[in-house]
């Protein structure tokens, strides 16, 4: 026999009854409950059992004939699925620092096992119940008592990962469920909530990516910078201002007075230095080429002085060419030597056998003589006759060796002669180079002398110029420190000037004689304007009067000055009250506009017409 | 003394002198016109072409003695600057911007914290420069505005100061060498010698001595057409400045009211109006009449102006104008009256002198450049002044 399965008709439902007509068969049928739904099973309205993974048969001939004769019963099937189930849905709460957060909230439902029949509370018109309904039916309790409560506690960057929040909403959550659904068969199994980014941690990301990129950067930065620096470790940067460095302290007014002085001053000197240095360069470079043409003078006069013979190669070829001569002497003479000394030889040679061969023929002769006084007993002639052969032999001996004595003496005196010779032509050789020598010396002494006069003389030259520049350089410089100390004076004067005196200096009065005017111009001025206007004829009149102190200021207020400050003052001090001219000074009148100008005027102040070139 | 202003337009002694007579125009010894300070009054200065006048403005620019003169690479600087007004005549001056340059790179402005300097006085500014991460020569130019004034009216001048960062091998350089050592019997030893080659030079910081130095100021003439400053600004005549010398040519006037020059008065300011010009004895320069078609004078019409109506002068390179009249002026489009404190005048601007009678008595104005510098400037009356006018009666 088939049987057949009861479970829930739509996977969205989570209960659903079986009616009565779905069970009427002639024969039995057999029906099963899996092990993940519930059968409940209702015969009369009253429920019978309840089924988990069961089986049970309806209808068939025993049950219908025992309807038949008991009388027939209604029979109808609640089928539950036991299985959890989720359910989602969105929130919005509004946390600690006011700030709305969005959250999917997930919910794992599930009909309790334990008494699954009340589930039968939440099912509208006994039919069906749809998981939707059954979550709804908690959702919006658990909205303002669970999301809301919970997020009011934490601030919104505080909703990400937090643990504790997720497992006190769940335990809320659990709790509400309980108190509305607990009863109604209906349990949560788990419950949390997914949050949205919020703006807070939308902020913290841009922020965070913010931070990474300038990490990220600063990273660069300095791994860029240690390349720097490993590459140029050595570098070093030095800072030169165009104008040099001038020096000043400026802590008040006084010290920056000074220090423009004081800047001003060491510029100039700087600068002249400079001009100095080029100076000396050049008075060095002059010396150098003086010197150049010097040496070349004087080795052009050497030269010169060589065609005299005084160059010591010429001496030395010279020298070279006696010892050579010497030497040829000195080889003719050994040779002459040795021809002699062969001559000599040969000489006596020739002489020892003329001696023996004399004694050959006394001795032959001598025997003649005995056999003769044999002969003729002639012994004592014999006799006589050897002994005069002897005498005479002795004397040719005798003679002869006074001849080779004489020959050889001559010949030594001849060499020691021609040595001697020799020897004396080397002698004057050496004295005459000597006295060459000498000549030269003094020659070239004599050269050096006149070059160092010309180069002292040069130098002594240029010492004086030098001098002379470093005399005007100080007078300059003098005249600098004055200038720049005048114009320090003005400075700090000009800090303290009425706008009088500063008209006077300006139009080229010293402070002095400006102060004087500014006294009489306050003493006879009505008003500021006045005074002003009598301040600028009085510069006009000391202008012309070429003042320059303060007793000749005084004293041309004392003669001429009073009639025309006088005349000024009495007209109110009007700006124009004069032409510029003063009284009983040469006037010329502008041919175009007719203003009376100075006579040495070259301009009219009026219309600027040129009154005389 | 070095001047740290350039002198403008070459100003002598001898018209100092003779700008001592109130009433003197031309200098008596070279002839040239005088050209007063608008200070004149405080100041007895004279100004060129430029307008700039050497007492006034003076101002002098010093690096601190605190000046750290050595960057290694990568480093920045902190320039330690010292503003002074060197003004003799206790003229004040406001150093209105700054600005700093790096190389060709674009300028800076750097914010200032104050801005009057009174005469004598000084003010400090610290300007850093961006990292120095090459080695070479490293230009820096400072510029700044200064500003003069004197009553309603300002004179802006702009000058510049160039310093140079010269790099130079210094420092110590350190050489890693291996020496590797062997004998016979006794194995090998490597020895790790690192050689620390000392090759910095004297430094910069002891050559200063602790004191600071002047910075050459030039004046930035360029810079204050381009940025404006100085000049005009918009139209076809934008970047060009007028002459402070430029010569007012009248045309539709009798040349004896209104002789062409410069304008040489002692506040360097035209007036115009309906009183007596001052070779008349009055305190225009310049007097405004309305005549009918005939030249004759329309005496209720010239009631209508002021006595001093209208006075031009020349500021910041451009043609200003200040209407004092009751009547007000309408200068192209737009009415100015005597609120409108200033208006500046333009290449082919109209003047109607009387806003209610527009074609009454009007000014045509027509300005000739040369080289970005306007040295003349014609007005022309429309309708012209017959020759007689002048002659007859007129109101005072």
């Amino acid at each position: 026999m088939k049987t057949e399965q009861l479970i829930v008709s739509d996977p969205r439902l989570l209960a659903e009854f079986i009616g009565p007509e779905s069970f009427k068969a002639v024969f039995e049928a057999r029906y099963e409950v899996p092990p993940d739904h519930l059968g409940l099973l209702m015969r009369n309205g009253q429920f019978v059992e309840a089924y988990k993974g069961a089986h049970f048969s309806v209808g068939g001939l025993f049950n219908q004939m025992k309807g038949l004769i008991g009388g027939s019963t209604s029979i109808s099937v609640l089928i539950a699925d036991l299985k959890t189930f989720q359910s989602f849905y969105d929130v919005v709460a509004t946390t600690k620092d006011k700030v709305d957060v969005t959250g999917t909230v997930v919910l794992d439902l599930q009909i309790n096992p334990e008494k699954p029949q009340n589930i039968l509370g939440m099912m509208q018109q006994r039919r069906s119940l749809t998981k939707e309904d059954a979550a709804a039916r908690i959702r919006s309790h658990g909205w303002e008592r669970v999301f809301e409560a919970a997020l009011s506690r934490v601030n919104a960057n505080e909703v990400r990962g937090n643990k504790g929040l997720q497992d006190m909403m769940q335990a809320d959550l659990m709790k509400e469920c309980e108190r509305i659904a607990g009863d109604l068969g209906l349990m949560v199994r788990a419950a949390s909530v997914n949050f949205a980014v919020n703006e807070v941690e939308k902020q913290e990301a841009a922020r965070a990516a913010a931070i990474r990129e300038t990490d990220k950067l600063e990273f660069e930065f300095v791994t860029l910078k240690r390349d720097l620096e490993r590459e140029h470790e050595t570098t070093v940067f030095r800072m030169n201002n165009k104008t040099g460095v001038d020096k000043l302290s400026i802590n008040n007014l006084e010290d920056v007075r000074r220090l423009v002085l004081d800047r001003d001053t060491a510029f100039d000197d700087a600068r002249e230095t400079g001009r100095r240095i080029a100076e000396m360069k050049q008075m060095g470079h002059d010396i150098d080429k003086v010197k150049a043409a010097q040496l070349a003078k004087l080795e052009g006069d050497i030269r010169q002085a060589t065609h005299d013979g005084v160059d010591l190669k010429v001496v030395n070829e010279r020298k070279r060419v006696i010892e050579r001569n010497t030497e040829e002497l000195d080889r003719s003479h050994q040779l002459t030597l040795r021809s002699l000394e062969r001559d000599y030889d040969r000489e006596t040679r020739e002489l020892q056998r003329d001696e023996r061969r004399d004694d050959r023929e006394f001795d032959r002769e001598g025997r003649q003589l005995d056999r003769t006084e044999q002969r003729g007993n002639r012994l004592e002639d014999r006799e006589d006759l050897k002994t005069q052969r002897r005498e005479d032999r002795d004397y040719d001996r005798e003679t002869r060796e006074k001849e080779l004595g004489t020959r050889e003496k001559e010949r030594d005196f001849g060499f020691d002669g021609r040595r001697k010779e020799v020897d004396v032509a080397d002698k004057e050789e050496y004295a005459r180079l000597a006295r060459q020598r000498e000549t030269d010396k003094v020659a070239l002494d004599k050269l050096k002398g006149l070059a160092g006069l010309e180069a002292e003389q040069e130098r002594e030259r240029l010492t004086r110029r030098i001098r002379e520049a470093d005399a005007a350089h100080d007078r300059d410089m003098d005249q600098r420190k004055l200038e720049a100390q005048r114009e320090a004076d003005r400075l700090v004067l000009g800090a303290k000037m009425t706008p009088e005196q500063i008209l006077a200096v300006n139009a080229g009065l010293s402070p002095a004689v400006a102060k004087i005017l500014e006294e009489q111009a306050k003493a006879q001025g009505v008003d500021k304007n006045a005074q002003m206007d009598l301040m600028r004829q009085m510069v006009e009149q000391a202008n012309r009067a070429r003042v320059s102190s303060e007793e000749q200021a005084r004293a041309m207020f004392n003669s001429g000055m009073q009639g025309a400050v006088g005349v000024a003052a009495g007209a109110g001090g009007k700006a124009g009250a004069g032409n510029g001219v003063a009284p009983g000074e040469a006037a010329v009148e502008c041919p175009k506009c007719t203003r009376v100008n100075p006579a040495k005027a070259k301009f009219c102040v009026g219309c600027g017409e040129q009154l005389r070139r | 003394m070095v001047e740290p202003v350039a002198t403008s337009g070459g100003i002598s002694p001898c018209c100092y002198q003779h700008a001592v007579t109130a009433d003197a125009i031309f200098c008596g010894e070279c002839g040239k016109p005088l050209l007063r300070c608008m200070a004149h009054e405080e100041c007895g200065g004279l100004v060129g072409d430029d307008g700039c006048c050497n007492v006034c403005v003076r101002p002098q620019l010093y690096l601190d003695k605190d000046a750290v003169t050595e960057v290694k690479t990568g480093g920045v600087l902190v320039l330690p600057l010292v503003f002074y007004n060197a003004s003799g005549v206790g003229r004040p001056l406001f150093i209105t911007d700054v600005w700093v340059r790096e190389g060709e790179g674009a300028r800076r402005k750097i914010e200032l914290p104050w801005k009057r300097l009174d005469a004598g006085g000084s003010n400090r500014l610290n300007v850093q420069t961006g990292a120095l991460e090459r080695q070479g020569r490293h230009g820096i130019e400072i510029t700044f505005a200064a500003a003069t004034n004197y009553f309603m009216r300002e004179e802006r001048f702009c000058f510049t100061s160039s310093l140079s960062l010269e790099v130079e091998q210094g420092g110590s350089l350190v050489i890693n060498q291996t020496i590797n050592s062997s004998g016979i019997g006794a194995g090998s030893d490597t020895v790790y010698a690192p050689i620390r080659l000392e090759t910095q030079g004297e430094t910069r910081k002891a050559a200063i001595g602790g004191k600071a130095a002047e910075l050459g100021l030039q004046r930035a003439d360029n810079f204050e057409a381009a940025q404006g400053i100085r000049g005009y600004t918009e139209g076809p005549l934008k970047g060009v400045v007028v002459s402070r010398g430029a010569r007012l040519v009248w045309k539709g006037f009798s040349a004896e009211d209104a002789p062409p020059g410069p304008i040489t008065t002692r506040d360097g300011i035209f007036a115009m109006g309906r009183g007596r010009s001052s070779r008349a004895g009055g305190d225009n320069q310049l007097q405004l009449l309305v005549t009918d078609a005939a030249g004759a004078v329309d005496e209720p019409l010239s009631q209508a102006i002021s006595r001093r109506h209208l006075e031009f002068f020349i500021q910041g390179g451009r043609l200003c104008a200040r209407v004092t009249g009751q009547a007000g002026v309408m200068i192209g489009d737009h009415k100015h009256g005597a609120d409108d404190a200033l208006a500046v005048i333009g290449n082919g601007d109209v003047i109607r002198v009387l806003p209610k009678y527009p074609e009454a008595l009007t000014l045509q104005v027509r300005m000739r450049a040369n080289y970005g510098s306007v040295e003349e400037i014609t007005i022309t009356r429309v309708p012209p002044m017959q020759a007689s006018a002048t002659q007859q009666g007129t109101p005072r």
